[in-house]
C-alpha cells in the first residue's frame, strides 16, 4: 500500500488544501449568486431570445468559471508540493516511510480531487441556482459538454504544474517552468505551422501534423474569445473536436503526470531551493524563454529569405532582447548577478536551438511541398467553406463538409488540381519576388482558392486548390451530381424540440414549428433541387429569413424564404409579421410621434423597412438614430439616413389616411421614441402603403441622400 | 544495527563525506561530533534515508534505508532546520505524524505535551525557538520508532529542558530498546548521555569509540627529569602533542594508561603525573592531530 498510494497521505493532502479549497469555492459561489441576482434585477439590459427567459450556458452566469483551469491547478498543486522548495520541508518528506511515488500519487490525487470537485461543484451549483430562479434557463447539454472540456483542460494544467514542481525548486521557477511546459509545445507548433503556411500558400492547415487544436487548454481559450466571455452561446469552435480534444488532452496529461512522477521520484532533497534539480534542467529552462523570443527573428529570417528580404536591425534587436531575457531569468531564479553572468557560457544552446528550428522548418516545408498524392492514392475529397450558397459560413456549407466525395473522377480532379496549384503557387511567388511587379494588381491571378480535405491512405491533407472558373464550375457540377450533396441541400434543419422564428427586428416565434418546417420542406421538395440550389447559390435571397433553433438554442440556422418557390411558407411569414405588428397607433404612440415631428424628444431609434411585395424586394432598410449632439444643443441624425422629423410627419399623415391592404407595399417601423420626462414609447408597426404613399417615402429617403437597395428574388 | 559502509557524498564541487564507515549498535545512544562543515548533518540525513549515497551503502539490519518504507518506518529524524506545516498547532502536527508513522501514539503525545507544558492549540510558528524544538522532540518521541535521529536538537534548549529531553531519550532507549543518534556542538552534553561517540572532520571519520574508551585511551602526562631530555625520549609512545614548559614536559598520549605509566616509571622521572582529559580536550587534540588548527584569541 505504501508503495503506490496511501489513504492517510491522501487524506492529509485533502486536509492541507482545505483552506484554499473552501475559500475558492466560497468566492466562486458568491460570484455566481451575485451575478444571478444582478441579472434578475436588471433584465432589461439583456436581449431575450425565448420569451423573456434568459437562457445561457452555466458559464454565462459566472464567467469566472472559465478561469478555473488556468488558476486553480496552479494554486492547489504548488501549495501542496511547496515543501520541495524548502530545505526543511524537503528533508522531512524525504524522511517519511513512504516511497516517493506513493507520496506523489497520494498528494496528486488529493489536489485533483479538490480541483475537479470545485470545478464541478461550483459549476453545478451555479446551474442549479440559475435553474431555480424565475425566467432563467440553463443550457444543460452544452454546459455538461463544456464541463468535460474544462475538466481535461484542468487535468492538463495540473500535469504541467506538477511536472514543473518536480524539476524546479523555487516559486519563480515553478511558475516559469509550468508556463514553458504547457505553452512551449503549442507555441512551437503554431510557429512552425504559420511559417510553413507562409512559405506554402496553398496549405490550409497542418493540424493533421500538429494537433495543438486538440489541446483543450489551448482551444478552450479560443472558444472563450470567439464565443464571447459571457458564453452566451457555445459555438462550433470548441465543440467541433470535443471528443477528440478530450481524449488527446487526457492522454497528454497522463504522459506529463507519468513524467512528473518519475522526476519526482528521482528528485533529490538537496535540490530544494535551487532553480532546478540538475544543471542540465536548469540550463534548459533558462534558455527556453529566450528561445521563445528568438522564434520571432527565426520566423522573420525564414520568411524574409523567401520574400522581400530581412530587416536586420530588428533581428539584432530581438536577439539582444532574448539574451537579456536569458540573463534576467537566471538572475531572478538565483538572485545573483555573478550566476547570471556565468550563465552566458550556456548561450550556445540558444544558437543550436535556432539553427535546429530553421532546419526543421525547411524540412517540414519541403515535405509538404512534395506531398502531392497521385489520383490512385486519393480516397476521397471533402469541400470546406463552399461559397456556392452565397452566405459563406452557412448551414449547408457546414453540412457538406462532412461529405466525402469519392470515385475516379474526384480523385483525378483533386490530384490534377493540386498539381496545378503547386505550379501556380510557384509562378505567383516568382512574380512577387520581382519587385517591379509590386505596383500592379494581381489581375492575372484569375482563380479561386478553394479549401479542401484530401484523404490519401493514412494521410489527410488540408489544402487550397487554386481553381479557374471552369474548374470551379466543374467541381460544382460534380458535387451537384452527388446524391449526398443534393440531399443535404434539400433537407431543412430538423431539430427535435426546436423552434422556428420569423426574422425581424424582434424575432417572432412560430406557433407550430414542426408544421411550419414540414410545409417549408414539402415546398422545397416540390420545387426540386435545381431551382432551390440556384435560388440559394446564385440568384440572391429573399428579404425574408426564418431561423431554426434547437431545443437548447445553441444552433441557429438562417434560411431564406422564397416567394416564388415556397409561396405558402412566404405567406405564413407575412401573416406572422403583420399579426405581430399593428397598423393602428395608440394614443401614447400618437403623442410620441407628434413630439418627434416637433423635434421635442430626447432620442429616437427607429428601424425602417419598405418592402415592394409584388417585386418581393426590400427598397429601404435602415436604422435611424436621432440623438443629441454633445457639442450643440440640438438633435442630429447621420448623413444618408431619413430625416426623422420629416419621416414622423409623413408617418402621421399615412396613419390618418389609413392603410391600403390591397397595395403592394409594406412598411415596417419598429423602435423607440424617448420623450422628456415620459420615458420611451415603443413602436412596432406593419402598414400596407398605397403606391402614392410609398412614392412619398421613397422620395423622402432619396432627398436624405440614401440609395435605394434592391434585394430579393 | 545501523551501518554506514564507505559512504561518500558530493554536492557540486564540495566533497561532504568521503568513504565514511561507522556502525551504530541498536539500543545505544550514539553521539556525532565534528568541526563546522565536517559532514555531520549530511551523514545523519543519509542515515535517515533523506540523501542517497554517491558511493557506499547505508543499511539497517542488512536492509538499505534509502527509499525503503519498511525500514524508514523504524526511523524518525529531527532536523536542525525544523519543519512544521504553516499555521499548524501541536495537534495538527500530531495528526500529520500519525498519518505517516504507523506506531504514532496519541497517548504518548498527550503525556509529553503535558510534561513539556506546551499549549496544544497555539500555532507553532508563534512558539519561541526553544519551544519549537520541544515540539519537534514531542513528535519524534511519540512516533515510537526504533531509531531516533536528532540533529543539534539540544542546542536551542534551556538547561532544564535539555535535561528533560535527555532523560526522555534515555527512557526510550532503556524501556523500548530504541537507538538514538545525536549531534551537538556541546561535548559536555554528549559526554553525559552518549554511549558511543564518533568524530568527523572534513568529510572523514576521525575516530569512533565508546565514550569511556575515549576518556581512557587518551590522557595527559606531565613529566620531568633531572637530566636534559627531548621528545625523542618518548618515541615508544603514541604522542599527539608534546610541549615543554621549563623542565616539565607535557605529553598528550594515546594508548593504554597502565602500560604507559609503567613505561615512564622505568625512566626514573623526577615528576610523573597522568591526568584524564575531558571530552573537549580529546576532541581538540584529535582534530589538531589531523590538522584542524584553531587560534586562541589573546585578550588585552
Amino acid at each position: 500500500m505504501k508503495t503506490w498510494f496511501d489513504r492517510k497521505l491522501y487524506k492529509e493532502g485533502l486536509r492541507q488544501l482545505r483552506v484554499p479549497g473552501i475559500v475558492c469555492s466560497g468566492i466562486l459561489g458568491i460570484i455566481s449568486i451575485l451575478v444571478l441576482l444582478i441579472i434578475q434585477m436588471d433584465r432589461s439590459n439583456y436581449v431575450d431570445i425565448l420569451q423573456n427567459i434568459d437562457t445561457r450556458m452555466i458559464y454565462g452566469f459566472n464567467p469566472i468559471l472559465y478561469l478555473i483551469p488556468y488558476g486553480l491547478p496552479v494554486l492547489m498543486i504548488l501549495k501542496l508540493f511547496r515543501f520541495q522548495n524548502q530545505r526543511n520541508g524537503s528533508d522531512f518528506y524525504h524522511s517519511i516511510p513512504h516511497t516517493r511515488i506513493c507520496l506523489g500519487i497520494s498528494y496528486l490525487a488529493a489536489a485533483l480531487t479538490w480541483i475537479l470537485g470545485i470545478l464541478w461543484g461550483c459549476s453545478l451549483f451555479t446551474g442549479l441556482f440559475a435553474q431555480l430562479l424565475p425566467a432563467t434557463d440553463v443550457l444543460w447539454g452544452e454546459s455538461i459538454r463544456f464541463l468535460f472540456h474544462s475538466t481535461t483542460a484542468s487535468l492538463l494544467a495540473g500535469a504541467g504544474v506538477f511536472l514543473a514542481a518536480s524539476v524546479t525548486g523555487t516559486l519563480f521557477t515553478n511558475l516559469a517552468a509550468s508556463a514553458m511546459i504547457l505553452c512551449m509545445p503549442v507555441l512551437i507548433e503554431l510557429v512552425i505551422e504559420l511559417n510553413v503556411k507562409g512559405r506554402v500558400d496553398y496549405i490550409y492547415s497542418l493540424h493533421n501534423i500538429f494537433p495543438y487544436m486538440y489541446n483543450t487548454l489551448f482551444n478552450y481559450m479560443i472558444c472563450v474569445v470567439s464565443d464571447g466571455f459571457m458564453g452566451y452561446r457555445f459555438g462550433n469552435t470548441g465543440t467541433i473536436h470535443l471528443l477528440g480534444s478530450c481524449l488527446y488532452t487526457t492522454c497528454l496529461a497522463a504522459v506529463l503526470y507519468v513524467a512528473g512522477l518519475i522526476l519526482f521520484h528521482k528528485r533529490k532533497s538537496e535540490s530544494a531551493g535551487q532553480p532546478a534539480s540538475g544543471r542540465k534542467t536548469r540550463a534548459l529552462f533558462r534558455v527556453l524563454p529566450a528561445f521563445a523570443i528568438t522564434l520571432i527573428p527565426v520566423s522573420v529570417i525564414y520568411q524574409g529569405e523567401a520574400h522581400d528580404g530581412v530587416d536586420w536591425m530588428w533581428i539584432v534587436a530581438l536577439y539582444v532582447f532574448a539574451v537579456i531575457l536569458y540573463l534576467l531569468y537566471e538572475l531572478f531564479s538565483t538572485g545573483k548577478w555573478k550566476s547570471a553572468l556565468q550563465s552566458l557560457k550556456g548561450i550556445w544552446l540558444l544558437v543550436v536551438l535556432n539553427i535546429a528550428t530553421l532546419l526543421v522548418l525547411a524540412g517540414i516545408t519541403s515535405y509538404v511541398q512534395h506531398d502531392i498524392p497521385s489520383a490512385k492514392q486519393i480516397d476521397s475529397v471533402s469541400v470546406l467553406e463552399w461559397y456556392g450558397y452565397g452566405y459563406g459560413y452557412s448551414y449547408f456549407d457546414n453540412q457538406i463538409q462532412d461529405i466525402r466525395f469519392s470515385g475516379e473522377e474526384w480523385s483525378e480532379f483533386a490530384s490534377e488540381a493540386l498539381q496545378e496549384t503547386v505550379v501556380r503557387d510557384q509562378e505567383i511567388e516568382e512574380y512577387w519576388n520581382n519587385t517591379e511587379n509590386w505596383e500592379y494588381q494581381s489581375e492575372w491571378f484569375d482563380f479561386t482558392r478553394q479549401p479542401v480535405v484530401i484523404r490519401a491512405g493514412h494521410k489527410t491533407l488540408y489544402r487550397y486548390l487554386y481553381l479557374t472558373d471552369a474548374q470551379q464550375q466543374k467541381m460544382e457540377q460534380m458535387m451537384k451530381d452527388n446524391e449526398a450533396f443534393r440531399n443535404t441541400y434539400m433537407t431543412l434543419p430538423d431539430f427535435k424540440g426546436g423552434s422556428v422564428w420569423i426574422r425581424n427586428n424582434e424575432d417572432i416565434a412560430v406557433g407550430d414549428a414542426q408544421a411550419f418546417r414540414d410545409t417549408f420542406q414539402q415546398e422545397i421538395e416540390a420545387a426540386g433541387f435545381e431551382k432551390w440550389y440556384a435560388y440559394l447559390a446564385h440568384e440572391g435571397n429573399g428579404w425574408f429569413n426564418v431561423i431554426f433553433t434547437d431545443a437548447e438554442n445553441t444552433e441557429r440556422v438562417y434560411m431564406p424564404v422564397s416567394r416564388m418557390l415556397t409561396p405558402k411558407t412566404y405567406q405564413t411569414c407575412i401573416q406572422y409579421l403583420t399579426e405581430h405588428s399593428t397598423s393602428e397607433l395608440e394614443p401614447s404612440q400618437k403623442t410620441a410621434l407628434t413630439k418627434l415631428t416637433q423635434g421635442k424628444v430626447d432620442n429616437a431609434d427607429l428601424y425602417i423597412q419598405l418592402v415592394d411585395l409584388k417585386a418581393d424586394m426590400v427598397q429601404i432598410d435602415q436604422w435611424v438614430d436621432y440623438h443629441s449632439n454633445v457639442y450643440e444643443d440640438e438633435l442630429v441624425y447621420y448623413e444618408g439616413e431619413i430625416d426623422p422629423v420629416a419621416f414622423a410627419a409623413l408617418l402621421s399623415e399615412i396613419m390618418k389616411e389609413g392603410a391600403d391592404e390591397t397595395s403592394g407595399y409594406l412598411l415596417m417601423v419598429s423602435g423607440d421614441i424617448y420623450e422628456p420626462q415620459q420615458g420611451d414609447t415603443e413602436l412596432n408597426l406593419a402598414i400596407y402603403l398605397s403606391d402614392a404613399q410609398a412614392e412619398k417615402l421613397i422620395t423622402l429617403y432619396r432627398e436624405s441622400g440614401g440609395d435605394l437597395i434592391e434585394y430579393g428574388e | 544495527m545501523l551501518q554506514a559502509n564507505g559512504v561518500s557524498k558530493k554536492f557540486e564541487d564540495t566533497q561532504a563525506l568521503n568513504r565514511v564507515t561507522c556502525q551504530i549498535p541498536s539500543g545505544c545512544i550514539y553521539g556525532l561530533v565534528g568541526s563546522n562543515g565536517a559532514g555531520k548533518s549530511t551523514l545523519l540525513r543519509m542515515l535517515a534515508g533523506i540523501y542517497q549515497t554517491d558511493e557506499g551503502t547505508i543499511l539497517l539490519d542488512g536492509q538499505p534505508v534509502y527509499n525503503n518504507p519498511a525500514v524508514k518506518e523504524r526511523i524518525v529524524y529531527v532536523s536542525d532546520e525544523l519543519f512544521f506545516l504553516p499555521g499548524a498547532n501541536l495537534k495538527r502536527m500530531a495528526d500529520l505524524y500519525a498519518s505517516i508513522y504507523r506506531n504514532f501514539s496519541y497517548d504518548r503525545f498527550r503525556e509529553l505535551q503535558e510534561t513539556f507544558g506546551l499549549p496544544e492549540n497555539k500555532a507553532i510558528q508563534n512558539f519561541s525557538k526553544g519551544m519549537k524544538r520541544q515540539a519537534a522532540v514531542i513528535m519524534a518521541l511519540s512516533a515510537s520508532t526504533d531509531y531516533l535521529i536528532f540533529d543539534e536538537t539540544f542546542d536551542g534548549l534551556d538547561p532544564i529542558m535539555r535535561n528533560l529531553v535527555k532523560s526522555l531519550v534515555c527512557e526510550d532507549v532503556i524501556n523500548r530498546g530504541a537507538t538514538a543518534i545525536i549531534t551537538s556542538h556541546s561535548l559536555r552534553e554528549l559526554e553525559d548521555i552518549c554511549d558511543q561517540l564518533a568524530m568527523l572532520h572534513l568529510g572523514g571519520l576521525v575516530l569512533e569509540s565508546e565514550v569511556q574508551n575515549l576518556k581512557t585511551s587518551l590522557f595527559k602526562v606531565q613529566i620531568a627529569f633531572r637530566e636534559e631530555f627531548s621528545e625523542a625520549a618518548f618515541k615508544e609512545l603514541d604522542i599527539l602533542q608534546y610541549t615543554r614548559m621549563g623542565s616539565v614536559a607535557r605529553l598528550i598520549v594515546r594508548g593504554d594508561r597502565v602500560q604507559t605509566q609503567t613505561l615512564l616509571q622505568q625512566k626514573n622521572p623526577l615528576l610523573l603525573d597522568i591526568l584524564p582529559l575531558t571530552l573537549e580536550e580529546v576532541f581538540t587534540y584529535e582534530l589538531e592531530a589531523v590538522g584542524y588548527q584553531f587560534q586562541v584569541v589573546e585578550e588585552g
